[in-house]
This record gives structure tokens, sequence and C-alpha cells, in this order.
């Protein structure tokens, strides 16, 4: 069985289906990536898997256990961590204190507040944010709070790495530094799903894509088979056209 | 360098906690040799306000208000009392028993409500506290009805023995919100004030850390209403529901600064006194201050008083600062 | 038999005690999207307009009906302006906070002005009870309750018909979106805020007609009101009407067959609120 399994899983909101029988594999230590034009339905999987929505139909298993039904924080115990594309820090903390929530709450063991601060240290040092520890959050920049976003997520120790577009919107010098800081995580075992609109990032760090459309799979596969796919390039020509 | 001068201002605001708690003992200790009966109660309902404030902030630190408070201080009245009169528990006794009843009622209510959006949990508690007022005024036999319960005076009714209780149930107070504030909890219940779904994504089991505020919010306010009737010596649905109750409470916190133990304590000391000085000079409808300071807070500064300290002292702070950083 | 149907005709005609009383809030939490806790205090300021135009000037509270309309829209659009408008994009709970305050001010006033007894009037129709057989029913009970067919009537017309309350349902439930289209948000709430008021206003007259006038008398009749917008379904003001049939039969249902009910029948409002917002948070409004 695959690190992360999504069988046939479905999310309908009213009579709008945003997932569609979506069916993946993901290997451990691959870096998978999901792309695929606006409206496709690659946040709501996000959530799907990270627990945030249920699943209306289908199953999901991650590391040999069926987690449909398990609730964000016990995926989180598991491993699986996420970032949000809508960067959403908790307000009111500093960036060091955002980090220590993942560490105190998400590893599933005990965790003293000495050692979380310690480790959330280090943490930042590792996503380059360290002289950033104190600073409340609402100064950070847009690229800091990716960074962030990273950071936070990255508390838990999980051995699943969710990536909601953390390339976006970044200068060229950002997204290298961006790029390389994933690669570092890869470095270190966690298995990387990533959403990403910057084909660059994807070219350069993803083993395997799928393509979404629609809230189904539209192809999946290495970047360049993918890229080259009509069908797909249809989809992503005709998100032009379209108000989406 | 900014890790170094974080760490030393934690151990700094330890060194403060430490003094202010000596300090707040000491004041209690001393302070009401010299003071007569009417300022010895008065003593007292600051020290019982204090503690309700207090409590009260401790739910509302994971974003939760609730309109119930005055329900679960009644309660602890009611409990404590039925308990000592009718089942012959030891008063002191059926105080603390009083808290874990309320504690229990609390996870009861909340498994069921704080699912809710913040608004409607904030309705339901109004709701659950008109509930418990109508049950005590209409189960005569267990409670009196409109008449209410009588019960000893605790300390056969020796003042300053009281205000040394109320003293020890506050400091009891403090402790756990301080254990709280400077604990693991602190974060959680941040990340759940500021972000509800979200912090469940980082391994927070939010339904588990609201019931648990809730029942410690809860479990004090009750001990407070135990001693509070063993101090008055009985107690009517009227009063010991009074809405005023959970408005105080909520008002003190917001004046204060919510979220913190110093700002329910400082909201309550100041206004509890004005409050004091308002009953004896205008008699009724003293509790409009009340209103107008909570529309003020609203509107000028909803961080409280512990909010402007904050802003002041960061303003003073970073003048200083800029010199050290980047 | 007799006694069911009595029991059920007391209870839907209370309930057009709850509809008036409820239609102003429905209407601020549909448009403003804001609980407005004030609301039982502009009911009890209504009640004692009805109270002071009946024994100062020998005004009927039903010729009372448009002056208290006119004066609390005024109050309520003022307090609008004053307050309510400069927390538009405040947390929900602060806005809350914020009406909470306001009502303790405005019913502490009221304490300060009125004192704390409670004032009846006596218009004529309080006393008379008309009877159908072995049915009696009072008639303040059918005014009142014909007063809130009307109003819900009107109220209905004008979201219906009316720009203004077209602008209104625009702006409930798209703010920006109405924005955009060049609807003045500010003007329609402070007029559906006014308007909220007027219509407390005159629930609470027909509150002293068939009532009393009292400080304490909005703080009785928020949380019903409450517990009818909830059961409605927060926004949908039409509703209002069917939450409070329910509501006032199922009182008077638990107030004549349940033993020692009566004392429990205001509870049942309570325990109603919580099993709605437990199970079925929209209420009656489709979703």
């Amino acid at each position: 069985m695959a690190f992360l399994e999504a069988r046939g899983i479905t999310k309908r909101f009213g009579g709008l289906v945003a997932v569609r029988d979506l069916s993946f594999q993901v290997e451990e230590g691959e870096v998978f990536g999901i792309i695929g034009p606006n409206g496709a339905g690659k946040t709501t999987m996000f959530n799907m898997v990270s627990g945030i929505e249920r699943c209306d139909e289908g199953a999901l298993w991650f590391s040999g256990a069926d987690i449909t039904n398990l609730p964000p924080f016990r995926r989180c115990h598991l491993g699986i961590g996420r970032t949000f594309q809508l960067m959403q820090p908790f307000q009111g903390m500093t960036v060091l204190e955002n980090v220590m929530v993942g560490i105190l709450y998400g590893t599933g063991r005990h965790v003293s507040v000495g050692e979380a601060r310690l480790t959330a240290e280090e943490i930042l040092e590792f996503t380059g944010l360290a002289d950033r520890a104190g600073h409340p959050v609402g100064d950070l920049t847009t690229a800091d709070l990716k960074r962030l976003e990273i950071s936070r997520a990255l508390g838990s120790s999980p051995k699943l790495l969710l990536l909601d577009e953390v390339v976006g919107g970044l200068t060229p010098s950002e997204v290298a530094d961006a790029i390389k800081l994933i690669r570092d995580i890869v470095d270190r075992g966690v298995t990387v799903l990533m959403i990403e609109h910057v084909m660059g990032a994807v070219r350069d760090l993803c083993d395997r894509v799928l393509v979404m459309h629609h809230g189904e799979e539209l192809a999946v596969g290495i970047y360049t088979e993918v890229a080259s796919n009509p069908e797909v390039i249809e989809a992503y020509l005709g998100e032009e056209d379209t108000d989406e | 360098m900014s890790n170094n001068l974080q760490r030393s201002s934690a151990q700094r605001r330890s060194g403060a906690y430490v003094w202010a708690l000596i300090a707040l003992s000491l004041f209690i200790l001393v302070v009401p040799r010299f003071l007569d009966e009417y300022r010895l109660h008065v003593l007292i309902m600051v020290l019982v306000y204090g503690a309700l404030a207090i409590s009260w902030d401790i739910l509302g630190r994971t974003g939760q208000l609730s309109l119930a408070h005055a329900g679960l201080f009644g309660l602890g009245a009611y409990s404590s009392a039925v308990l000592t009169t009718k089942l012959g528990v030891p008063q002191l006794l059926s105080i603390v028993l009083a808290g874990v009843v309320c504690a229990i009622v609390a996870a009861g209510l909340g498994a069921i409500t704080l699912r809710l959006r913040a608004t409607y949990f904030s309705i339901a508690t109004l709701a659950f506290a008109e509930v418990v007022k109508t049950l005590a005024l209409r189960m005569e036999r267990v409670t009196g009805g409109p008449i209410g319960i009588s019960v000893p005076m605790l300390f056969g009714g020796s003042r300053i023995a009281a205000v040394y209780m109320a003293g020890v149930i506050l400091m009891l107070v403090v402790l756990t919100s301080i254990y709280i504030e400077r604990g693991r909890h602190h974060f959680a219940f941040s990340a759940i004030r500021t972000k509800g779904d979200l912090a469940s994504v980082f391994g927070v089991d939010v339904v588990k850390n609201k019931i648990g505020a809730f029942m410690v919010s809860a479990g004090l306010a009750g001990m407070v209403g135990g001693f509070y009737i063993g101090y008055i010596s009985y107690t009517v649905p009227h009063e010991a529901f009074d809405l005023g109750i959970s408005v105080s409470a909520l008002v003190m916190s917001i004046f204060g600064g919510l979220g913190s133990t110093v700002g329910p304590l400082v909201g309550a000391v100041i206004l509890k006194m004005i409050e004091e000085y308002l009953r004896v000079t205008v008699k009724y409808g003293y509790m409009i201050a009340y209103g107008a300071i909570l529309v003020a807070v609203i509107l000028f500064m909803p961080y409280g008083l512990v909010g402007v300290a904050r802003k002041w002292l960061s303003s003073r702070l970073g003048a200083s600062q800029n010199g050290s950083e980047d | 038999m007799g006694m069911l149907i009595q029991t059920l005709i007391n209870g839907v005609l209370r309930s057009g005690l709850y509809a008036i009383t409820s239609l102003g809030l429905a209407l601020c939490v549909g448009v403003l999207g804001l609980i407005n806790f004030s609301h039982g205090e502009l009911l009890m300021l209504g009640s004692f307009l009805g109270y002071f135009m009946f024994t100062g000037a020998g005004i009927d509270p039903l010729l009372t009906l448009p002056i208290a309309a006119v004066l609390l829209f005024a109050l309520n659009a003022l307090i609008y302006k004053a307050f309510i408008s400069r927390t538009l994009d405040a947390p929900e709970m602060n806005r809350m906070l914020l009406t909470f305050g306001l009502s303790v001010i405005i019913q502490n006033l009221a304490l300060i002005l009125f004192r704390g007894d409670p004032r009846a009037i006596t218009p004529v129709y309080r006393s008379i009870t008309v009877s159908l057989g072995p049915i009696s029913i009072g008639l303040g009970r059918i005014i009142t309750y014909a007063v809130a067919l009307i109003m819900v009537l009107a109220v209905y017309a004008i979201l219906a018909k009316t720009r203004f309350g077209k602008a209104m349902r625009a702006v409930s439930q798209n703010r920006e979106g109405a924005a955009m289209v060049g609807v003045n948000v500010d003007s329609i709430y402070m007029l559906a805020f006014g308007l909220a008021g007027a219509l407390a206003g005159m629930a609470g007259v027909m509150l002293s007609a068939i009532l009393y006038a009292h400080p304490f008398l909005g703080m009785e009749f928020t949380l019903k009101a409450l517990s009818t917008v909830v059961l409605a379904g927060l926004g949908n003001v039409t509703g209002v009407l069917l939450a409070s049939v329910l509501l006032g039969t199922a009182e008077a249902i638990v107030g004549t067959y349940v033993p020692s009910g009566s004392a429990i029948a205001d509870a049942v409002f309570f325990i109603l609120i919580l099993l709605v917002l437990i199970f079925k948070p929209e209420g009656l409004s489709r979703r």
C-alpha cells in the first residue's frame, strides 16, 4: 500500500461537486505535485486530506491506517502537516509562538514549553526566520509569511507535508530560496504534496504530478509527460477564456 | 540576539509575577486588621469579583464569551447550601464540592454548546443561566423557591476570617490562571481563540481544550458562589443568579484586558470600588456605569487597560530597541 | 377536547405577542447580521410611551402606535449613527457586546427615571373576553395578533416590493456586492436599524396595553425574541410568524398539560433555543 492513498474521494458543497471520485497514491519520500486550473478542487482535496473537510464518499489511507473519519488533530499526530494558501497565522502571537503551537500539540507526545521554545528556534533557523522570532506576525512580509506557514507546519514533525502554493507571489530570488528550502525538507525524509501554479518549481522539485480539473483527475505522471499532454494544455488554455 | 532578549524578558516577567503574588498575599494578610466592618465587606466583594472576573476570563481565552457565569455562581451557592443543610456536609468541604458540581455541569453544557459558533454559544449560555434560575425558583422542596436557603455563617460571622477565606480562593484562582497563562495551555487557547478550526490542524484537540477551560472556569466560579453564600448566610434566586454578576465579570475582564490574569483583576478592583461608591451615592441604576464602560471600551480600547499599557510600553521600548535589531 | 382547543388558541394568540416583539430583531439580524441585545429595551421604551400617552393624554395605545413608530425609529437610527456604525467591521462578539452594553445603559436609565414598579393601563379591550361556545378569547390578545399580522405583512411588503426592501435584501446577502452596484450600505443599515426600532416600539405599545410597562420588560422579552428569531432561522424575517406560533403553542401546551408546567413554561423557550441551536441551527429557514 502507498504512503498516502486516496480512494474515490468526493466532496460536495450543496449542488457543486468540488472533488469527484478522486484516487491517487503517493509513495513515501516522494515529492508529488498537484496542478490544475483555478477551481479544480486542489485546495479542497488538501482540506480533505488534512481533515478539515469530511469526505462525502471514498476513503483515505495514510501510513497503513484508515484516516477517513479521523478529526484533523489526530491526523496531525499521525504525521500530516500543512500550510494554507491564504496565509493564516495565529494573530496576536509572535512568530516563535506560532511555531510552538504545532510543537506543543502536534507531535502526539508531551513536550514542555521550554523544549518547544528550543525546537521552534531550531525550525526558524532552518527556514530562515530566526531573526524575526520575536516579532508579532502582523509585521511580516508576504515572503516571510510563507516561510512562517512552512515553519508552523514543521512544528509537528510531519512525515507528510501538504504545501499549498508556497511559491506563488514571490520574487525570482525568493522563489529560488523557497525551492531550496523545500529540497532541504525533502532531504530530511519528509514526503511532500505541493499545490503549485509556478511551473518552474513543479518541474524542479516534483517526482510526479497530478493534474486536476473540475474536481477530477485529468492526468498523472512525471512532469514532462503531463506538461505535453494535449488535454492538460487544453484545460489550462481554456482557463484563459472562461471566468473562473 | 533577539532570543536572548526574549528569554530574559520571560524571566523578568516570572520575577515580576512572584513579587506581585507576594505583595498581594501580604496585602490580604495585613490590611484587614485596619479596616472597619463596612470596608472589610467592600474588600471581600473586591476579592470575590476579582475571582469571578479571572475565572470568567479563563474561558474567554478560548474566544468563547459566556453569559452563564451568574448561573454557575448561583449553582455553586445553591449546591453548597444544599450539601451543608440537607446532606450534613461540613461547610468548607461543601464549598469545594460546589466547585466540582459546577465543573461537571459545565462539562455537560460545554459538550453540547461549545461546538456552536461564538455568538450562538453566548446566547446558549444566557439561555442556560435563565433555565437554572427558573429551576431554582420552582424546585421549592430543594431550593426553598423564591425564599431561598439559609446556611450558618462561615467562621461564626467573623469578617476578618471571611476576608482570609476570600483571599485564599482568589489566590487559588490567580494561581490557576497564571499556570494556564504560562504553560502550554496558553498556546492552545490562543490558537483556538484566533483561528478556531485551524488549531486542530496543528494537533490541538479544540473541543477538549474548550471544555477543559469551561470546567475550570465554572469550577472556580462555583467555589466563589459557595463561599459567598457562607459569607452572606443565605441566598435567593433573584440575587444568586443576577445577570449583573455575569455582566460585571464580563465588563471587568474586558475593561482590564482579556486574556491575562492581571487585566481582569485590575478591572475588578477598579470597577468594584467605583460601583461601591456609586451604590452609596446613586442607589438606583448604578449599573448604568457598567454599560457605559462596556460601550466605551468596545469603541475606544478593545484590548482594555492591559492593551493600553502594552502599547505604551512597546512604544517606549520600540524607541530603545531600534539600535539592536536588524 | 375543549381544553385542548382552548390551549391551542391561547398558544396561537400568545404567539402574536412573540411575533411582534421579535420581528424587529429578525430584521436587524437579517440585514445587519447583528444580534441586537438592546432590542428589548426599545420594546420597553415603547411600553412606557404607551403608558404615558394613555395616562397623560388619554390616547389609546392603538393610536399611539404611529407615534411610537416614528419616535423609536429616530432613536434607533441615532443609536446606529452614534455607536453601531463604528463597529461594522469589528468581530461579531464585539458588536454583540456593544449592544449588550447599550441595553444595560438604557435599562438602568429607565430604572432611574421610572423606578421599579410595573405600570398597567386599562384600555377598553384589555378586559373584554369574546366567547365562542366553550372557548373564551381575550379581545386584547386578538387585537395584538391582528397587529402582529399587519406588521409582518407590512414588513414582507416592504422587503419584497419597495426599492428600500430590495436594497436591504441585497445588503443582507452580500454587503460588498451591494456596495459595488451602488447601494449606500451605511444608509441602508441605518434605515433598517431604525425600522427595527420602530417595530420594537410598536410592539412595546401593545405590551403596555395587554401586559404592563416596566424597566425589566425588555430583559424578559429579549431572550424570547431571540428564541423566536433563532427558531425562524437567523435572517429569516417571514419565518417569525410560524416560529412564534410554534413557540406560543408549545408554551401553552406545557403550561396546561405538564404538571407544575406553568412554572417551567418560561424555561420551555430557553430549552427550545438550546435544542434548535444544537440540532438544527438554521431553524425553519430553507438551507
